[in-house]
């Protein structure tokens, strides 16, 4: 496992010179882990014409008479339909935390997120799968504009163009967001929640709201090491980076130790909920290299299978 | 209580600034985090903290006031009485006598006595002055009341002991006279006390102590020593001594007698516990130098185990033999090496005013010459002395065997041919005698008795009523003593003045040892002056082989080492006699056993040190103290932020 240790790496290109490179390796590695699942393979939730017997249903009028199971017919003498499990391109939905809290953290967030976010979507493009890049802060993107939606491995330009333009800025609601998101007409598939969840309310009800609506859900928790472990110390005015809101206080060892754990039971508190909802789920320090992570969610977090 | 500085009262301005910053509102550090959301959870009984902080800091306000506050006051130097602060006025007696030579272990006494005595002055406190007194045969005061543990202890460590006996008595007086003080006076006395307790009333402000060092006990040493020549014999001289066994046992000692280094006699004495033995021999000596008597006893106190003396060499006796052909008489007179014998004939002679003495072997001249003059067979008519006949073979029937003339003389059997048959003035003594006839006939012209009014006042005049080579007395032993014993007897001198024997401890200055010093003459021959103008002594070699310079005026050298002194001018000749001697030869030295209380005999009884609170410090020292806890108090609390 590799670490990047970066002074300050906010002006630093999002996307340098060997970024295409780690993502072809990273395609190269996710080949070898998923082994022929690729392109269509994958089973949608989603019933539709296929070659492979799915279930019955009783016959509804308007429904394709063709699609009758007539052999059920003669033994039951009542009308049952056929269904097949329809075979479609997986939607991959990267849901990216753009509020202020992303603004933060050496290494900076933002690029981690971002590159995650790349990275991902670049596995998808690679297998033919539709990524659709849906940034949030406390709302969604009214207009279209305000996502990316591509398919095609040459996309992976538009991609990386849409991602270079966000800006990390504004307020979370992840609650809402996801409610939003889960309501509109999106059809189902792997919704990739990329954020530092710092919602304690709304983070678990916006994973509940993803798996209510039949979405996949993936969680990637990002966190920076100025977070884990504040290296503060003193008298001190903490300044909230979302709002107006700050906090004066007398930071001492004592106190920093109750910051810690508070931190840690946070974090364990999301994780175990993904865990019992089977909610896949990966913590990641912004220290650590991305493609160490991608390859994490692979392997571990059986991430695309 | 005041204060010695008052004015440093006025720093008390400085608590306004300190309250003032308190007052000002502190800016906080200004930190951007990416969320509150842990903070808030957190600090949800923020209230308490805050009054927890708020009591914290008015803490540490409260702290740097007192901090300042006990700065000034200590800086302002508060004065409070003696009786609290318990600063001692102290004088310390340091024995520095012979006996705290003893070997105790691997060193001296007086090693541990400095020992105690430098941790008396480590001990001294703030305030406490202390006053430095060696006791020995002279108490000196080495250091008058200071405070200077520097000063303390480098003199301590300078001083040695002498080979002196302890006058404590005379110590003791010093207290007598110390300025008057509010505070008691604690003497301190750190010695063996190995000497009679001192009669000594101290007064009620005075306080003892009595640091005994020392545990050795035994020792055999020699108490009294004395090295005397005999009177009208200059050769000889007598040594008395006295050896004293402090031990439980009889002790068997070798007594050794060594002149200019070697040994020339020894015996053996017996020596019963606890008793004196008093000695006494003769020695004999013909060229002086230096003697010394070792007692070879292996104790702990070797000083007293040796003595030492000088014996003054012999002056040379001019003497002018006129004669014609007497070699029997001038192979006599060369026998004597302190004899500056000169040979002349008849026409040749010299006035006798010259010499020592004039023997006259031949015909005489007329009238008796104005020296000591010494006539053989003849003699000069005007001595009164009238021949009426010839003895033949007279017999030597008496002589005067304790005039210093016939001092070892074996006349009897002397075979005379013929001797002159005289009558003599009364002023004459005979010295040997055939019956009632002199043979021998001495003429002194002493103050109150007969002699002659005239220029003979001082003439000493010997006859030889026989020729001595009409005898058999030149073949004989008693021939060169007897010419021997006249010529010195003639010169006169009486050695007693050249036995010098002063005390130990005792000073001199160049011109007192000039008086001691040894001159050489032309021919090589050498004897003690003192009669010429003294030519200073500038460097004399001590008994432990150091040589002190005494060029400057006021020099003075202490005789206060056992042992010889000799002058150190680079002349070979002197390197033979000592200046003088010195020797301990103290039966109160001698006696080396520790006493075991406080060695001073008081018709009241003597306060005794003891112990009690004292401040030791001034009172700034303890407030600075308790400042300095104050402030580490308060860093304290302020970086460790207690606050939970």
């Amino acid at each position: 496992m590799s670490t990047t240790h970066l002074a300050n790496d906010r002006e630093e290109p999002l996307f340098g010179d060997n970024f295409l490179d780690s993502l072809e390796y990273l395609h190269i590695v996710a080949r070898k882990i998923l082994s022929g699942q690729m392109k269509a393979e994958r089973r949608s939730r989603q019933k539709g014409i296929s070659v492979e017997f799915a279930d019955h249903r009783p016959y509804a009028p308007g429904d394709d008479f063709r699609f009758i199971d007539w052999n059920v017919f003669f033994r039951t003498e009542s009308l049952f339909l056929k269904l097949f499990e329809e075979e479609e391109d997986l939607h991959i939905y990267l849901l990216l935390d753009c509020s202020g809290s992303s603004d933060f953290g050496v290494p900076y967030k933002f690029h981690f997120l971002r590159r995650m976010a790349a990275a991902i979507g670049y596995l998808g493009l690679a297998g033919l799968d539709r990524v659709c890049v849906i940034p949030f802060t406390d709302s969604l993107p009214r207009a279209a504009s305000g996502r990316l939606q591509i398919r095609g491995k040459g996309k992976i330009f538009r991609l990386l163009h849409f991602l270079e333009g966000l800006k990390a800025e504004g307020a979370t609601d992840i609650g809402a967001c996801m409610k939003t998101f889960s309501n509109s007409k999106a059809k189902r598939g792997l919704a990739v929640l990329l954020s530092d969840l710092y919602d304690s309310v709304g983070a678990i009800a916006a994973l509940n709201t993803l798996r209510y609506q039949k979405f996949d859900a993936f969680v990637v928790h990002c966190i920076s090491p100025q977070e884990a472990d504040p290296a503060l110390l003193g008298d001190l005015r903490l300044l909230d980076s979302e709002s107006d809101r700050f906090r004066d206080l007398t930071l001492t060892e004592g106190l920093l130790k109750k910051y810690q754990k508070a931190f840690q039971d946070y974090c364990a508190e999301i994780e175990g909920f993904c865990r019992s909802k089977a909610i896949g789920y990966v913590r990641c320090r912004t220290d650590r290299a991305f493609q160490d992570v991608v390859i994490h969610m692979l392997r571990r977090e059986k991430f695309l299978q | 209580m005041g204060f010695a500085h008052p004015i440093m009262l006025a720093f008390l301005g400085l608590f306004l600034p300190v309250i003032a910053l308190y007052l000002l509102k502190q800016r906080r550090r200004r930190v951007q985090v990416a969320t509150l959301l842990f903070w808030d959870k957190i600090l949800k009984d923020e209230q308490t903290v805050t009054s927890l902080s708020r009591l914290r800091k008015l803490l540490s306000l409260l702290l740097q006031l007192l901090f300042i506050a006990l700065l000034v006051f200590a800086l302002a130097r508060p004065l409070i009485s003696d009786s609290l602060t318990g600063a001692r006025r102290i004088v310390l007696f340091l024995d520095t006598s012979a006996s705290m030579l003893v070997r105790e272990g691997d060193g001296v006494r007086f090693d541990e006595a400095k020992s105690q005595a430098l941790n008396l002055v480590k001990g001294l406190a703030q305030g406490d002055t202390m006053m430095l007194v060696t006791v020995d045969q002279h108490p000196t005061v080495i250091r008058p009341f200071t405070n200077s543990k520097r000063e303390l202890e480098a003199a301590i460590e300078t001083l040695s002991p002498v080979h002196t006996e302890t006058d404590f008595a005379a110590a003791l007086e010093i207290l007598d006279h110390l300025p008057e003080s509010r505070q008691d006076t604690q003497v301190y006395l750190v010695t063996d006390g190995a000497f009679p307790p001192v009669p000594y009333t101290p007064g009620e402000d005075l306080q003892f102590a009595y640091l005994r060092v020392g545990e050795v006990e035994n020792n055999v040493g020699i108490t009294k020593f004395q090295a005397r020549p005999l009177p009208d014999s200059p050769r000889d001289f007598q040594v008395h001594l006295e050896v004293a066994n402090a031990t439980d046992q009889t002790v068997t000692a070798e007594l050794e007698f060594r002149l200019n280094g070697a040994l020339t006699d020894a015996w053996e004495l017996t020596l019963p516990p606890h008793e004196l033995v008093q000695h006494r021999f003769s020695q004999y000596s013909t060229t002086g130098g230096a003697i010394e008597v070792f007692l070879d006893s292996p104790d702990a106190f070797p000083i007293d185990n040796r003595a030492f003396g000088r014996l003054a060499p012999l002056p040379p006796v001019k003497v002018q033999l006129v004669m014609e052909g007497n070699l029997f008489l001038e192979s006599a007179l060369l026998t004597d090496q302190n004899v500056a014998l000169d040979v002349v004939d008849p026409a040749e002679a010299k006035p006798a005013e010259n010499y020592d003495v004039t023997i006259w072997a031949i015909a005489p001249p007329e009238e008796t010459p104005a020296g000591n003059s010494v006539f053989v067979h003849h003699w000069p008519p005007d001595l009164g002395i009238v021949a009426e006949g010839e003895l033949k073979s007279p017999l030597i029937t008496d002589w005067e065997r304790n005039h210093p003339i016939n001092r070892h003389l074996a006349l009897q059997n002397v075979s005379i041919r013929s001797a002159r048959k005289i009558t003599a003035p009364d002023s004459f003594l005979p010295l040997i005698r055939s019956f009632d006839n002199p043979l021998l006939l001495l003429q002194e012209s002493k103050p109150g008795a007969n002699a002659p009014a005239d220029a003979a006042e001082k003439r000493k005049v010997l006859i030889f009523a026989f020729d001595p080579l009409a005898t058999d007395l030149p073949l004989r032993v008693a021939f060169p003593i007897l010419i021997a014993n006249a010529v010195h007897y003639f010169q006169g001198r009486d050695r007693r003045d050249d036995w010098i024997n002063p005390t130990v401890g005792q000073s001199f200055s160049s011109l007192d040892l000039a008086a001691f010093r040894i001159q050489g003459d032309a021919n090589g021959s050498i004897y003690s002056e003192n009669s010429v103008v003294l030519e200073k002594v500038t460097k004399v070699l001590r008994p432990d082989h150091s040589e002190q310079d005494l060029s400057e005026p006021g020099d003075l050298l202490r005789a206060d080492r056992v042992g010889l002194y000799y002058q150190a001018d680079g002349k070979e000749t002197m390197e033979i006699y000592p200046l003088f001697a010195v020797n301990l030869a103290s039966a109160e030295e001698s006696k080396i056993l520790p006493s075991p209380t406080l060695p001073i005999q008081s018709e009241t009884p003597v306060r005794e040190i003891t112990g009690g609170f004292r401040l030791g410090y001034e009172p700034w020292f303890f407030v600075a103290l308790l400042a300095m806890f104050l402030s580490i108090a308060e860093w304290f609390l302020f970086h460790r932020r207690l606050i939970e």
